[in-house]
């Protein structure tokens, strides 16, 4: 289990440039049911059949339908032996004829796209939190603690944003990391010729960088700087 | 931290001050010919420097970052000279020639590895190549990533002079400046 | 250390309460703006968060902090947000939080105004027992 979840660079405009996500397990359970109706309360949430109550045996809130009787569910459709058209996922598990089915259930994961989406999110966030101040000359939101995450967010005098998502439990030194990330980014994407400003960050020793700074970085757990 | 950048400029692994002497000159003697008009090359000088100016800029701020966030013109001219030249062109330079209620100043360069092979034919000069123009250009584009517009341009040099860059100060560019980052 | 400012919401985002001690800046907007801005924050906060924790089980979102400012928050299960702005270094808010919930459900819930549901909660009956809270702890300075 590593502690770092993310990293998004953000540009002056909100739009995501760079973002890497730690490889974590992703949970993956199969559910035989033997009769109508399930047990667990399905919804279409962002065009997915998602659990939105009645977390049971390992299947949890938030989880989504992967596949039903070993056939592939992409978005809340997916195929029936031998059958031209696409069922839906939802409308399946209505009847009473289809069980025993088994249902594959997978924990939720973040498509690039809701990455783009999150990162104009904490773009506003950032600067409504300047206006909102009680006091002045504060900055945006340096860090957001949830019972599930910590985010830490470094704004330089560019405007450009570094972020990292940690476990709630990490003990790392998100400054320096941020502060190492900003380095690596001057270093491997500014100074390259072939990169322009503001455009997403596709740079090998950009990465290579980042892995070795990541490494540290977890190791290093509890201690101040690293 | 300064102790630090001293150290990774010593780590990064130098270029001979004569090859990239020989460089920029075989650069600038070549856009010459491409651009027949001095003053264009000047010109893209000033470009070729701004563009670099502005990425070296996060460069600076990454690997310093006890610079304070300048107030004045006196700050400015004072982190360019003590923290800035020194750390990307390698020579000392200084300020002086404060005019225009503290809105002018220059910055003279203590040696110019640019120039140092260098002797630009005087015709050339009259005709409005300024050779160091690229210097100016970096000094525009780092100010400007940092939300000040300012007008900068290396005067002409006679030779044996020390290189004067002329910057003059126009604004504070107060719709650039990020959330949280204004006072 | 310091306390700046609280601010009490219902489910449908009706500011019930505000109040602000040491508060040296003000948004700019009008006070109804200002609470519509602190409340649409919030719950864009916990529609971020929630997109962002993959992790299986719920979530609540703790608090942020800038340079200058930490905002803690606290919802109730019925849907009763109360949000503090303090010093970012600020301590034991959250009992705070739980005390300031307390008294304004008392209050709310007076029976006063279980007789009448008409009546209007104690305005000022609430401010000076939020009041009397607030300063009490350790980060009123």
């Amino acid at each position: 289990m590593t502690h770092i979840q993310h990293l998004f660079v953000i540009n002056r405009a909100g739009s995501l440039i760079y973002h890497w996500e730690g490889k974590n397990e992703v949970a993956e359970i199969d559910k035989t049911y033997t009769s109508h109706p399930m047990a667990v309360h399905l919804e279409e949430v962002d065009q997915k059949a998602v659990v939105v109550f009645g977390e049971k045996e390992g299947v949890k809130l938030r989880y989504y339908v992967k596949s039903i009787n070993n056939s592939p569910v992409s978005g809340t459709r997916f195929f029936v032996d031998n059958e031209e058209e696409p069922q839906n996922v939802l409308e399946f598990l209505q009847k009473p004829e289809n069980f025993p089915v088994t249902v594959k259930f997978a924990a939720p994961t973040i498509s690039t796209n809701e990455k783009i989406i999150l990162s104009s999110m904490f773009h506003s966030l950032f600067t409504i939190a300047v206006q909102l101040s009680p006091c002045m000359k504060s900055s945006g939101v340096e860090v957001l603690e949830t019972t599930q995450f910590k985010l830490f967010c470094l704004q330089t005098r560019t405007g450009v944003k570094f972020v990292v998502i940690t476990s709630a439990a990490s003990n790392i030194a998100a400054d320096t990391l941020l502060s190492k990330m900003y380095e690596l980014y001057a270093d491997f994407a500014l100074k390259n010729p072939f990169y322009s400003i503001d455009m997403p960050i596709r740079c090998q020793k950009f990465e290579e960088g980042l892995k070795i700074l990541l490494d540290r970085a977890e190791k290093s757990n509890g201690a101040l700087t690293f | 931290m300064s102790s630090k950048t001293k150290q990774n400029l010593a780590d990064s692994k130098k270029m001979s001050a004569e090859l990239f002497c020989l460089t920029y000159g075989a650069m600038v003697t070549e856009m010459l010919k491409d651009y027949e008009d001095p003053k264009d090359v000047t010109i893209q000088l000033d470009k070729m420097g701004f563009n670099m100016g502005s990425r070296l800029a996060d460069d600076f701020l990454a690997k310093n970052a006890n610079v304070p966030r300048c107030v004045d013109t006196r700050q400015i001219a004072d982190v360019l000279c003590r923290n800035a030249i020194p750390c990307y062109l390698g020579v000392n330079a200084t300020v002086t020639n404060w005019s225009n209620g503290d809105r002018d100043f220059s910055i003279i360069l203590e040696s110019n590895p640019l120039t140092e092979l260098v002797q630009v034919p005087p015709h050339l000069i009259s005709a409005g190549l300024s050779y160091s123009q690229l210097i100016a250009g970096a000094i525009r584009g780092a100010l400007e990533a940092v939300h000040f517009k300012v007008f900068a341009s290396a005067v002409p040099e006679s030779s044996n002079s020390n290189t004067e860059i002329r910057i003059r100060f126009d604004q504070v560019l107060k719709d650039s400046i990020p959330a949280g980052e204004d006072d | 250390m310091t306390i700046y400012n609280v601010y009490i919401f219902d489910r449908e985002g009706q500011c019930l309460f505000y109040d602000e001690w040491f508060r040296t800046k003000q948004s700019g907007l009008s006070k109804i703006q200002e609470y519509k801005l602190v409340f649409g924050m919030m719950l864009s906060m916990k529609s971020f968060s929630e997109r962002l924790a993959t992790a299986d089980s719920n979530q609540t979102v703790n608090f942020y902090k800038t340079s200058t400012y930490k905002m803690t928050f606290l919802e109730s299960a019925t849907g009763i947000k109360i949000l503090i702005n303090t010093d970012p270094n600020a301590n034991g808010i959250r009992e705070l939080l739980h005390k300031i919930y307390q008294a304004w459900t008392e209050t709310a819930n007076s029976a006063a105004r279980l007789i009448s549901s008409e009546t209007e909660p104690d305005e000022s009956f609430l401010k000076s027992r939020v009041k009397q809270i607030v300063t009490k702890h350790p980060c009123y300075v």
